[in-house]
């Protein structure tokens, strides 16, 4: 580990940070009319005028749309995680990310997890059964599988499930203290609300996965030490299962990295489609609805996962393939 | 039987010297052909190609107002008459159509679509919400909206992978500053999921246009806009591997300028990992499309545009997020529209599996190692 990459590495996550609220900053205020007064008529709502100005001096906009002030005002809020109030749901932002955050987590952390282990040993059985028909079974049905439109999958699942059978719930109501409070009856509950959106997920993303995982062991396989275990008698499950399947994660963490993007945002349309109360509906109805402090806050996070995760990459790669200096 | 790979050494004996990159381009064709996946997608893609030239030929889709008739408990024509209700609510709902006046596999009554939710959102201008119901024909709306798709899906395709081009290659070989400035670039654009990037592109600037050419073009814009980063970020890390080589130091002591490296020297042996990528995402646009609409960004109604995406949606918003079920008067003549759904999903699931199963023999022909 080298101090300057290190230190490198620190200057450039932070620099994208700042980067991140400037560019945020002017998507929204890129947004045609002033919010606030967008805001206030907005159907739902029946903001007083006492609020439409606090709004304002909330958002930086008390000085017109694009003046310094709010921008600084934007700034500061963003980097010390002061979201504000939200005025549409009458809660604060960070009540509202907390109550959706754990059911995306459990969601979308279940199907990364699923997807993974149902996903990467097998593009390791396929490279291993390289030629033979087994591959081409095993390849063939992960890209059939991965070109599924997974939109028509889920409304599919719904259609049959819910509306026909119904034998699924029409929308995910389990409170969140049934998992925090385990017991049999709960976890069937739980079980039940999640398996259709968890289908979805987790067939799109296995095949996926598979397919990564199989190109990347493929060309792991022609590498000088697969040859030196093989010489030394390393038997052929070690080599696949240790020597190779190790070096060939690193293109699969980079996938998994992206997940961690999907793992904040949540899967907007499967969240949508079975009803699921996750991050993804919370964002797009925040957008949809022009419900700013959400919007914003909710964004920035999101993109603050997704940089501290690909900022970690670097290390997880090392951490796989001791060639890599860091 | 085994043919061998077309060997340029036997040209080169014979006093021929080849074009390595048509020898490559050459190899490559062989290899694409021995593999049957492959083949079979080319098949497929270029059916999609022929449909959409033909479709110039068919006419258009028929948009037939439908007649009332009537409510639930008061049916007038009984067996002819498919009836819609929300989930959850007891018939008679909304309105009945005739369905027996023309073929029920091919049309499905289409509702001018309702946005989700609107509310005061810039996109509110986006719907044209007419309020008139009627049929139209699907698969002559997927025929007529075949020419839209490869259009758009290969404009955007090629767009990105053109600007991937252009500043991967300088930012892999030039370094320094402008490396520095194209990468957080990148990672700004990648830090925002595609299909949340995508809707606040359309959410900030979908309004500025009503014409169907104007949103055509913001559509297009924030597809480019979202997938760019990857095909840099590809080129670039190409660049740095191809920049190394015996070649490019050759030309840069026969005295080369940089642009003229780049040109003909770095581009050319970068191009194949961008391939690849581009056959992978153009299955995606017509079902990201698709996505779009189903939440409610709707571009324009499918008479005007009818592409497949926007048709899927409409199609698919018609069955599901109007929670409709059908309600027929007699039992037995009850038929859910499942080619509402099945028609358009068959459409998107052929288009992108063609150009998986392409890139997936593109892949292999390309790789030495990855040959069966």
């Amino acid at each position: 580990m080298n101090a300057y990459f290190f230190a490198r590495k620190i200057g450039q996550i932070v620099s994208l940070i700042l980067l991140m609220v400037v560019v945020l900053y002017a998507i929204f205020r890129l947004m045609p009319g002033n919010p606030a007064e967008l805001f206030l008529i907005s159907s739902r709502t029946r903001a007083s005028t006492v609020e439409l100005k606090a709004l304002e001096a909330q958002l930086g906009l008390a000085g017109g749309k694009w003046n310094f002030h709010g921008f600084l005002i934007y700034f500061e809020d963003m980097l010390t995680f002061n979201f504000g109030y939200d005025y549409y749901y009458q809660a604060t932002v960070w009540q509202l990310l907390s109550l959706a955050l754990p059911y995306t987590l459990l969601l979308l952390g279940t199907a990364a997890v699923l997807s993974y282990v149902g996903g990467i040993p097998l593009g390791i059985v396929a490279t291993w059964f390289r030629g033979k028909r087994t591959e081409g079974g095993i390849v063939t049905s992960a890209l059939v599988l991965n070109a599924v439109p997974y939109f028509i999958l889920a409304i599919v699942l719904y259609l049959y499930f819910v509306s026909y059978l119904k034998i699924a719930p029409v929308r995910a109501e389990f409170p969140w203290t049934d998992i925090t409070s385990p017991s049999l009856a709960n976890f069937a509950t739980v079980v039940t609300d999640m398996a259709l959106p968890l289908v979805t997920l987790v067939v799109i993303g296995a095949a996926a996965h598979l397919l990564t995982m199989r190109a990347s062991m493929v060309s792991v396989l022609g590498e000088d030490f697969i040859t030196t275990a093989r010489a030394k008698g390393v038997p052929e499950r070690s080599i696949m299962f240790r020597h190779a399947a190790r070096n060939a994660m690193i293109p699969v963490s980079t996938r998994m990295a992206l997940e961690f993007a999907l793992l904040a945002s949540g899967a907007i349309i499967t969240e949508i489609i079975f009803s699921w109360p996750g991050i993804g509906h919370l964002i797009f109805q925040a957008i949809l609805d022009l419900d700013y402090p959400l919007a914003e806050g909710a964004l920035f996070l999101i993109s603050l996962i997704v940089i501290l995760a690909y900022g970690m990459l670097d290390f997880i790669h090392a951490w796989l393939d001791p060639r890599i200096q860091l | 039987m085994q043919v061998p790979p077309p060997s340029p050494v036997a040209a080169v004996r014979a006093g021929r010297r080849p074009n390595p990159q048509i020898a490559q381009f050459k190899r490559t064709l062989f290899f694409l052909r021995r593999n049957t996946l492959a083949v079979i997608g080319l098949g497929i893609l270029l059916f999609f190609v022929a449909v959409a030239l033909g479709s110039f030929f068919y006419p258009a889709p028929a948009f037939v107002m439908p007649q009332e008739c009537g409510t639930l408990g008061n049916i007038a024509n009984a067996s002819s008459c498919i009836c819609t209700y929300q989930i959850g609510t007891t018939p008679p709902g909304a309105g009945c159509y005739p369905v027996q006046s023309v073929s029920p596999s091919l049309i499905a009554p289409t509702e001018s679509l309702h946005p989700v939710s609107l509310g005061p959102l810039p996109m509110g201008s986006l719907s044209t919400d007419t309020g008139t119901p009627y049929f139209y024909n699907l698969f002559a709306g997927m025929v007529k909206g075949s020419p839209w798709s490869l259009g758009i899906a290969s404009s955007v395709v090629i767009s990105m992978s053109l600007i991937g081009m252009m500043l991967g290659s300088v930012a892999g070989y030039k370094g320094g500053i402008l490396d520095e400035l194209i990468m957080r670039a990148t990672d700004i654009f990648l830090a925002i999921p595609g299909l949340l990037l995508l809707i606040v592109i359309l959410a900030t600037v979908g309004s500025l246009f009503s014409s169907l050419e104007g949103r055509l073009a913001i559509l297009i814009g924030a597809f480019i806009l979202t997938g760019w980063p990857i095909y840099t970020r590809i080129v670039r890390s190409q660049v740095l591997v191809t920049r190394e080589q015996k070649y490019v130091e050759a030309a840069k002591a026969s005295g080369a300028r940089s642009g003229r490296i780049l040109r003909k020297h770095i581009i050319p042996n970068s191009v194949y990992p961008v391939l690849v990528q581009m056959s992978l995402d153009i299955g995606t646009i017509p079902l990201s499309l698709a996505a779009l609409v189903f939440l409610g960004f709707q571009i324009f109604p499918s008479i005007q545009f009818p592409e497949w995406g926007n048709i899927t949606a409409e199609s698919v918003n018609q069955t599901f997020l109007k929670g409709i079920l059908t309600y027929c008067a007699t039992d037995s003549s009850c038929v859910f529209p499942w080619w509402q759904i099945f028609l358009p999903g068959l459409t998107l699931f052929l288009f992108a599996i063609s150009v998986s199963f392409l890139a997936d023999g593109l892949r292999d022909a390309l790789d030495p190692r990855l040959r069966r």
